[in-house]
């Protein structure tokens, strides 16, 4: 279930759930860390069936939240995890990712509204569609099976409005969540997936990348995986191509009970 | 970890490596082209909203360095610090190009003239080398070597005053322990070669004693493809990734 308050408006509850993604740097990253990312759809049903007999989707509501700066010992740690994402958590968790990349807007929301339908007009601005929160908390509560009760206050601002030129103000910085949210989450987090960078280890990946999974998180159950190979450059007119055997991004789903 | 004006830095992966550059004309391990690369960025929280790019920035090269032997994994036993200007030798030990933007411009402490530094391998483990380096600030004279000085600390115990503390202490002074990747060769390979990949190989193998199997390759051809038909001048460039991490 996924009870969702946007912008002063309550949406009608939805059946989704979030999901928890995990991505593993290979063991040879210096300072290896374990990112955590959560995602969530939560979709709006139109009050009457169409001319179908179905209940079509009116809008929707997207959270993207990467690198949840948390360092569960195993993913079972992730009970009873509060993050407040002030400045001091931002300093201690803002780190580049494997390949170089740094992720600057961490909490994204986007939103969609069908068109031309007068229920989505008590459902909030149609734009802008992007925003994204610096201050936000974010509470999980005890884990049932794969699944942690999750609670989420943010304080969203429009996406256009984020970056800026000069760094903020230690009074900026000190000032966390004025006011009320303006988005506020209850759903259910489910541990669902997540990936590994495996180095160069034979044809086949997953033994040793199923080993290393359980080693950085701990006991579970994968219902599958899938391999992908990376890239190679090459000359023209092979410009890009796979190499199997060499490196790989080992993705795995957990296994639903 | 970086120590630089007192403020956080991150480094910055997979563009943070030792890499090594074997022309097509070296003939020799000492015409291998050593380079260690390392750039981080401000990662205080004012910077929160900056697009990283813009926040400011240490890159330090430190280049033209030798492994004390052939092999690239002798550069454990690489130290070069506390050596006096007479020991310092710019072919073996290396020099640093630092560039720094730290108020929206980018300029070149030493006006881009290499400079020298305190360097030395701590330890490796598998490829990963933990490198400490101190950079000292341009102008910047070390105090004359003084008598033990007390410190006298606020619950009134005394201490020792450390004299190498004011040096230690300097805000520009530049302050480095990381572990740092082994890395890249890029070698330069003939484009009539048959096999350049294995040209490659086998040349890594013979300068820097490399592992005959890289994570990694990749072939660059810069040569454009108009030009390039029944050309044999200008060389392919094989790039040997020896670590299962970067990907540059």
């Amino acid at each position: 279930m996924s009870y969702a308050h946007w912008l002063g408006q309550t949406w009608p509850h939805s059946t989704d759930e979030a999901s928890l993604y995990v991505h593993i740097p290979s063991r040879h990253c210096p300072a290896a860390l374990i990112e955590w990312d959560l995602e969530l759809d939560h979709f709006v049903e139109s009050s009457q069936p169409g001319p179908n007999g179905k209940k079509k989707l009116i809008a929707a509501l997207h959270i993207n939240i990467t690198n949840l700066g948390l360092r569960p010992r195993t993913w079972h740690d992730l009970s009873g995890q509060h993050i407040r994402a002030d400045a001091h958590w931002y300093e201690q968790s803002t780190a580049f990712g494997p390949y170089g990349h740094l992720e600057e807007e961490r909490f994204r929301v986007s939103t969609w509204f069908e068109d031309d339908c007068p229920e989505t007009a008590a459902l909030g601005p149609a734009e802008p569609e992007r925003w994204v929160a610096i201050d936000f908390e974010i509470r999980f509560g005890q884990r049932e099976g794969y699944v942690f009760p999750c609670e989420i206050d943010a304080w969203v601002i429009p996406e256009a409005d984020f970056a800026r030129k000069e760094p903020e103000t230690p009074e900026e910085l000190a000032t966390f969540g004025q006011g009320p949210p303006n988005l506020r989450l209850i759903t259910r987090a489910i541990f669902h997936s997540g990936t590994i960078e495996m180095p160069r280890c034979g044809d086949d990946p997953w033994p040793q990348a199923q080993r290393e999974i359980h080693a950085a998180l701990g006991p579970f159950d994968i219902a599958r995986h899938s391999i992908r190979w990376k890239v190679c450059r090459r000359p023209p007119p092979n410009d890009l191509q796979e190499c199997p055997g060499g490196r790989s991004s080992v993705q795995f789903w957990v296994a639903k009970p | 970890m970086l120590h630089f004006q007192d403020q956080p830095w991150m480094l910055r992966h997979g563009v943070s490596h030792i890499a090594a550059r074997i022309s097509s004309d070296a003939a020799d391990p000492r015409d291998i082209f050593w380079h260690l690369d390392l750039s981080y960025v401000n990662r205080a929280a004012c910077w929160r909203r900056v697009p990283w790019r813009e926040r400011p920035e240490v890159e330090l090269s430190l280049h033209g360095f030798l492994p004390p032997e052939r092999s690239w994994r002798s550069l454990e036993h690489a130290d070069y610090w506390d050596l006096t200007d007479q020991q310092w030798d710019i072919t073996r030990h290396g020099w640093v190009d630092l560039t720094l933007c730290l108020d929206g411009r980018r300029e070149s402490p030493g006006g881009g003239i290499g400079l020298g530094c305190d360097w030395r391998v701590l330890k490796r483990e598998g490829a990963i080398f933990t490198v400490e380096l101190s950079l000292l600030p341009k102008g910047y004279q070390p105090p004359p070597a003084t008598e033990e000085e007390i410190l006298i600390t606020a619950d009134g115990t005394e201490e020792s005053a450390d004299p190498d503390d004011d040096f230690r202490h300097h805000p520009d002074m530049i302050y480095i322990i990381e572990d740092v990747p082994f890395g890249v060769v890029t070698v330069e390979v003939p484009r009539n070669v048959r096999d350049p990949i294995a040209f490659a190989i086998a040349r890594a193998r013979t300068f820097i004693n490399a592992p005959d199997q890289p994570e990694q390759i990749d072939i660059h051809d810069f040569a454009e493809p108009d030009k390039a038909f029944g050309r044999i001048s200008g060389d392919l460039f094989v790039t040997l990734h020896y670590h299962g991490f970067h990907s540059d």
